[in-house]
């Protein structure tokens, strides 16, 4: 099976250990971290998934697996960042299996977040005050 | 830039020195001092967030100081730099929207501060947060843009004064029943008092491109931006660091700007020493050469050296009144005129007699307003005028 990663209508931004990916249609944001990013961005419908594992072996300088990779994919398709159906005979790997063999570092995890509203942030902001139980301390709303 | 900061000084200085996307060489080695003084954490994360440059600290954290901070602090701001991210993202697919929107009907738009801003000085999205949209639009595109809002499901927020008196405000927000995005439409850079008019058309004409998530957006052209963003930072005292960011951020970024163009726009607008202040302010953060080069366009000037002073001291513990940001304001216009025109309502806003109040009311006010601030700020006016301010 040759995955290819679904890139329109997607907006990614990346932080320093994870990729954000927004879907503009669904209004989601998928976070995925660096093996689940790593595969989503070389999933080009050419490569098939023993040449993703020794792409991420080669990138990471650590031996990976195929059902890591496999995991990645299925992980991928959940959140429809992956193009086609799986085909016949595609079996779902579970994360117990994978890390059974490639082990936790490169265990590729995505999570699907809703974006916190502008009144959600706002509401957490307060005055610098010691006793504020706040998220943040905001500096005041100054000026004229 | 140094600051005096309390009651906890350290973590306010440590936010200021990682907020910017490169701080200097010197900013972090007085961070690393910092840093082994086992500052709170937590608590720089905290003023980090509440002045919006969270993102880049987290960043600035993570390669300098990991082992100091401490995974567990990390892994917390991780958290809530992946959410200021998620948010910015949401907010400019509804800016692609709405701009569309506007443009299938027309209407010229120009998207500034938010996703246009964050995208043209640091290359995405996701480094900057931002709470709502900007747009700037012509005065006479506000009414059919606001149908057009209304179309897309946003209401004016309440209260909405700004469409009844034009001529008092500078925007109008519009926000979606669920509270999930506000778009604040423009047809001026800062309230009349401000006395900061700029043309459209000529923003329009001068207008720059950026590309914001895989579209073409139009925006403000670099000269017009840092204007606008010194202004709009003066407008609020410099009283967020995220706002001094950007325009360091500008700066060393966009090397090409034409700071003697912006500073003669800005001596024709009567905004010359708010963009003074900026600009001394954003070089602390800069590495030379750009911190020279900067500071040798900051007119030395005792109300800029004293305005910049102010602000440094108070970014961390505003001031108890709110006369000392009205006064260090009205010290920084260069014209008459504009004193005036900033002055007014202020003054007008505070002896204004409560509904069905009677004049004697409305006498006790105004001496009440004198006696408690010392008639301060016509003081100063007076003492302008005869060449001691």
């Amino acid at each position: 099976m040759r995955p290819k990663a679904r890139r329109e209508q997607l907006a990614t931004e990346r932080l320093p250990d994870e990729l954000i990916v927004y879907d503009l249609k669904r209004h989601k944001a998928h976070c995925l971290n660096r093996t689940a990013a790593y595969v989503w961005e070389h999933c080009d419908g050419l490569k098939d998934v023993p040449a993703l594992a020794r792409a991420i072996s080669g990138e990471f300088g650590v031996p990976c697996d195929e059902p890591t990779v496999q995991l990645a994919v299925d992980l991928l398709r959940e959140a429809e960042l992956i193009e086609e159906e799986p085909p016949e005979g595609w079996s779902a790997i579970s994360r117990r299996q994978a890390a059974g063999v490639a082990g936790a570092i490169l265990l590729p995890a995505i999570a699907t977040v809703m974006a916190p509203t502008p009144a959600m942030a706002q509401s957490t902001r307060r005055k610098t005050d010691e006793s504020s139980s706040s998220d943040d301390i905001w500096p005041n709303n100054r000026g004229l | 830039m140094t600051a005096a900061v309390s009651p906890a000084a350290d973590e306010g200085e440590l936010c200021l020195l990682l907020a910017p996307s490169q701080p200097p060489a010197r900013a972090i080695e007085r961070a690393a001092a910092l840093a082994a003084r086992a500052p709170d954490w937590d608590r720089a994360g905290k003023l980090a967030s509440g002045h919006g440059v969270l993102p880049h600290f987290h960043r600035n954290l993570a390669q300098w100081f990991r082992r100091e901070a401490g995974e567990e602090t990390l892994h917390r701001l991780a958290a809530k730099a992946r959410n200021s991210a998620v948010r910015n993202l949401a907010l400019t697919s509804e800016l692609l929207a709405v701009r569309e929107a506007f443009e299938t009907e027309g209407i010229r738009a120009l998207p500034f501060k938010g996703p246009a801003l964050s995208a043209l000085l640091y290359g995405g999205v996701a480094m900057r947060p931002f709470l709502d949209l900007d747009l700037l639009l012509a005065p006479e595109s506000v009414g059919p843009a606001g149908q057009i809002l209304r179309r897309l499901g946003f209401e004016i927020e309440p209260p909405a004064p700004a469409f009844d008196r034009p001529f008092l405000h500078k925007d109008t927000a519009f926000v979606r029943p669920e509270g999930r995005v506000r778009v604040e439409v423009h047809w001026r850079l800062a309230e009349p008092k401000f006395g900061v008019a700029m043309d459209f058309e000529g923003l329009w004409r001068r207008r720059a491109r950026v590309m914001v998530c895989g579209r073409e957006v139009p925006t403000l052209d670099l000269e017009d931006l840092l204007l606008a963003l010194a202004i709009h930072a003066a407008r609020h005292c410099w009283s967020s660091l995220k706002w001094t960011c950007d325009i360091a951020e500008l700066l060393r970024t966009q090397p090409w700007v034409d700071l003697a163009g912006v500073r003669e726009r800005a001596r024709e607008m009567g905004c010359r020493r708010m963009l003074a202040v900026s600009l001394a302010l954003a070089a602390e953060m800069l590495e030379d050469p750009a911190r020279s080069r900067v500071r040798e366009a900051v007119d030395a000037e005792g109300a800029v050296e004293a305005a910049a002073s102010h602000v440094r001291r108070h970014l961390f513990q505003p001031p108890e009144s709110y006369y000392t940001d009205f006064i260090l304001l009205l010290n920084l216009r260069e014209r008459l005129a504009d004193r005036w025109r900033m002055a007014w309502p202020e003054l007008i806003d505070q002896v204004r007699p409560a509904p069905g109040s009677r004049l004697p009311d409305y006498a006790r006010r105004m001496g009440r307003l004198l006696r408690r601030y010392g008639c301060e700020p016509l003081v100063r006016l007076a003492g302008w005028r005869t060449g001691k301010f």
